[in-house]
């Protein structure tokens, strides 16, 4: 089962995603991993990465760190080695309010980390590293 | 074709999955302004969600709807398939929409620190 792996930061768990604009450009991205992300969005991107939509959806609402009606798109993504590409909901908002470490440019969420066959974390000598898995189908 | 409308009538409530409960307008023709284009394409958006129809036509929970100048243009089984269709029309990822036809979710962000 391909596995993809990152170091993890002192304080949350990340992940590297290349966003593919419709230029067939690839994009790399870290952003935070938090499961406690939920709903019909995968990610939360800043409001200056526009340039890695496909298209529009309509608003939504979301509550919690991010209040009220959000701007979405669809975005299509790959993990790095994974052999897996998806097209998923993004929103796109100031990450102000989100407080994201420095070069953490997003968040994705539990519906993100279902695309996977297993995820999580694991401490090594090295320190803490998360994965995410590819299932074989 | 055009329509003129406003926010002018509620529609009633609808309690979504994450337990919020939402208000659901509808545009009303009413004498106005001509909608827009995104109003057009805000407005079959919400009847999809809402009914999974628009127009006598209905669709299945889990069609993707390419939504362009007011207008249904595709509909699909996958976004990948509604977007490629979309862009086929208009290449300018800020010109019109695709939909999922599902009913409103709210996200929830729980925060970081």
């Amino acid at each position: 089962m391909p596995v993809a792996t990152f170091v993890s930061l002192d304080d949350c768990e990340v992940i590297e995603v290349d966003f593919i604009t419709l230029a067939g450009e690839a994009q790399r991205r870290r952003l935070l991993v938090d499961s406690g992300f939920t709903g019909s969005s995968s990610l939360v991107l800043g409001e200056d990465d526009g340039g890695l939509i496909r298209a529009k959806l309509d608003s939504a609402q979301a509550t919690g760190a991010l209040q009220g009606e959000q701007k979405r798109a669809w975005v299509t993504w790959r993990v790095p080695g994974l052999g897996l590409q998806r097209t998923s909901i993004a929103i796109l908002a100031d990450l102000e309010p989100l407080s994201l470490p420095e070069g953490v440019r997003g968040m994705v969420g539990l519906t993100f980390l279902r695309n996977f066959a297993k995820w999580g974390a694991e401490q090594s000598v090295e320190g803490w590293r998360f994965f995410v898995h590819h299932g074989t189908d | 074709m055009m329509l003129s409308g406003d926010w002018s009538e509620e529609k009633g409530t609808r309690r979504t999955a994450g337990g919020c409960n939402m208000k659901i307008g509808l545009l009303a023709p009413t004498r106005g302004f001509p909608m827009n284009e995104q109003e057009r394409n805000l407005r079959i958006a919400e009847s999809l969600h809402r009914d999974s129809a628009w127009q006598g036509r209905t669709f299945q929970r889990g069609d993707f709807v390419a939504l362009l100048g007011g207008e249904i243009v595709a509909v699909e089984k996958t976004a990948d398939d509604a977007i490629a269709a979309l862009r086929s029309r208009d290449p300018d990822p800020d010109r019109g929409m695709v939909i999922e036809v599902t009913s409103p979710v709210v996200d929830v962000i729980r925060g970081t620190r």
